[in-house]
């Protein structure tokens, strides 16, 4: 870049500081895994890629990490075009959704294969190998297991395994795909908490793959909503949750009811609901999370219960409207006394989103 | 013990017999004659008719077709596999198909087709000749048929094993940094060792009793193209009954040292397939 050309203050700080994924597709024959995904990260960002199966999360991530190839697009991160860079040259640690370790190699050997691998100019030395992996091994609390085989070792363990050997090669990006997909709740509420102290620890830039919203939201400091091989919208979790973008994001985050009809001078009506929407005549969509729900004085939704699950702090409602729509309702305590199954109740939203369809 | 459990017993027993019978009558039998003709005329004529020059002959090219052979198959048969199990690609079923051909053509047929091809009056046999190669009647066609039919057994037994491991810990190399060679050679490879193993042994056991198609390609030179296979068949039309069965005797006893090390890798491999699959 020519230096004695001004240049906006920033522009340059800006491109090294984030990660940018530019018009991403990816085609396998006649299906597009990924259809123009763009999302733009600050370096450092603990981020999540949401989003049901099929949506092409796992193909983003592997182009990421170089296993795969994009049609069209483009990638900088760390000043870099990243995608013209072989997987050696990019530096991302990969933990594969069921580990993928070397079935042969104990587990020292796996953890130091990264560094065993490099060029002899710029390889440890052997005691500097095994030093590392003592260290990293500690690092993910599985001191004294070096000498076993994966197979002798648990999920658990195998997956703490898998993220030792990508921390070895001293990563510059971190890709983990459905990294607690395969583990039990505890082990997996454990290794979360364990990852994102990893994560405040070593800054590296993080992107894991989820179908699961609350891990996403609990984990990420970004969550981007994949949808048919797009990026719908990417934000904080709270951002998410309180201004969706697009329908697909309204609908998928919190397990919202979706009703369809038409916006006329400001209100939408349709599948029996009605609300205040701002945007221009239409059809419409709205969409109503459970938590949203209240008990409504005059008119509103008539809804059937047909099942209730009075349990903690808040009592859940499964309902099914009179236009056949079945809908989650949640209720505070007090305000849900004495309602019984196959009840009928009259139901209001307190906040519905409209989007046009 | 009820009638249907006696019943099912006995029925279950007479299966067991009938197949060691069959096996005795057609497999143990003819092998046991195999020795006991072999040292019909004691031990002194067994060793001269194995050292006689023709028969000395008869080993060495045996060995060296095996030894070209078997290498040979390993490098395609790994490559063949390798490219099937973890790549797609146009003309998969073609390919596969094809390794199987000389599992499904008989060896003579394969034979003659290289005769057809680099004989005296075949398509290339002017041209080669005019270079002074001659595949025909020489150690390169015996060489050139063996690996033909030869050709399935390493890559049918890689490609299933292939299959099942799949190309994630291959990844796993490629993004930890290491080169397409050091992947193969430090994981891939070791993956594989056990089915390349036995796949090896069986391709070998083969390339040394190949009859049919050497023997079209061969040309029976005594001394000079004759494998040990075919040294059998010239001794036994010779009415050398002892000698014939002596050479056959050697090769009957690679087939032992075979079948032998074949149980010893299923023993070894077979656990070895049952922890990868475990994990």
């Amino acid at each position: 870049m020519a230096a004695n050309l001004p240049q906006p203050a920033n522009t340059d700080a800006d491109r090294l500081m984030t990660l940018t994924i530019d018009g991403i597709t990816r085609r396998f024959g006649a299906t597009a895994a990924l259809n123009g995904a763009s999302l733009s990260v600050p370096e450092g960002s603990f981020l999540a890629l949401l989003g049901p199966s099929g949506s092409g999360k796992t193909t983003l991530l592997r182009i990421l990490g170089g296993l795969d190839a994009a049609d069209s697009g483009a990638v900088t991160f760390l000043g870099e075009d990243w995608l013209s860079l072989s997987p050696q040259q990019r530096r991302a640690g990969f933990v594969f959704q069921n580990y993928a370790l070397f079935r042969h190699m104990t587990v020292a050997k796996n953890v130091g294969f990264g560094l065993s691998v490099r060029p002899w100019r710029t390889r440890p030395s052997r005691a500097e190998i095994s030093r590392r992996v003592e260290e990293l091994l500690s690092l993910v609390q599985l001191e004294g297991l070096g000498g076993r085989y994966p197979s002798q070792l648990s999920g658990g363990q195998r997956q703490r395994v898998a993220l030792a050997r990508a921390l070895a090669i001293e990563p510059r990006l971190l890709l983990l795909d459905e990294p607690f997909g395969a583990l039990d709740a505890k082990v997996r509420k454990d290794l979360r908490r364990w990852l994102r102290d990893l994560h405040e620890r070593t800054g590296v830039t993080t992107i894991f793959v989820t179908h699961d919203q609350e891990e996403a939201l609990d984990l990420a400091d970004i969550v981007a909503v994949m949808n048919k091989g797009r990026i719908e919208q990417a934000a904080s979790p709270r951002a998410l949750f309180d201004h969706p973008e697009t329908s697909f994001v309204a609908e998928f985050i919190g397990g919202a009811a979706r009703f369809d009809g038409e916006v006329r001078a400001g209100r939408f009506a349709g599948g029996g609901l009605s609300a205040p929407a701002e945007m221009v005549d239409g059809p419409a969509a709205a969409f109503v999370r459970p938590h949203d729900w209240e008990i409504a004085e005059v008119g509103g939704l008539s809804v059937r219960v047909l099942n209730v699950l009075d349990a903690g702090p808040v009592v859940r409602l499964d309902c099914r409207s009179e236009q056949g729509l079945l809908l989650e309702v949640v209720l505070a305590h007090g305000a849900a006394e004495a309602i019984q199954r196959g009840q009928t109740l009259h139901v209001a939203a307190r906040t519905a989103r409209v989007f046009p369809r | 013990m009820t009638a249907s459990l006696i019943a099912r017993a006995a029925f279950r027993t007479a299966l067991v017999l009938i197949g060691v019978a069959f096996v005795t009558l057609v497999v143990l039998l003819p092998l046991a004659t195999v020795f006991e003709e072999a040292f019909r005329k004691g031990w002194s004529y067994f060793a001269e008719a194995v050292s006689e020059p023709d028969a000395v002959a008869s080993i060495r090219l045996t060995l060296i077709v095996a030894a070209i052979a078997v290498p040979l198959n390993v490098i395609f048969g790994v490559a063949a596999a390798w490219a099937i199990a973890k790549f797609e690609f146009r003309g998969k079923g073609v390919l596969i198909a094809l390794i199987d051909l000389p599992f499904s053509v008989s060896p003579v047929v394969s034979g003659l087709i290289y005769v057809l091809l680099y004989g005296a009056h075949g398509w290339f046999g002017p041209e080669l000749q005019a270079m002074g190669v001659k595949v025909i009647f020489s150690v390169v066609g015996i060489v050139l048929a063996t690996v033909f039919v030869t050709f399935p057994f390493v890559a049918r037994e890689l490609i299933p094993l292939m299959q099942e491991q799949g190309t994630q810990e291959e990844e796993a190399a490629i993004t930890l940094g290491a080169s397409g060679w050091r992947t193969f050679f430090s994981v891939t490879l070791p993956n594989i060792k056990w089915g390349l193993l036995y796949g090896v042994l069986l391709c070998n056991a083969r390339a040394m009793g190949e009859f049919g198609a050497v023997s079209v390609v061969s040309g029976h030179i005594r001394g000079q193209t004759n494998t040990m296979p075919l040294h059998v068949e010239i001794l036994y039309n010779d009415y050398d009954i002892a000698g014939a069965f002596a050479v056959a005797s050697l090769l009957a006893g690679l087939a032992l040292v075979t079948l032998i090390a074949k149980l010893g890798l299923e023993w070894r491999y077979g656990g070895e397939l049952a922890a990868a699959r475990k994990h």
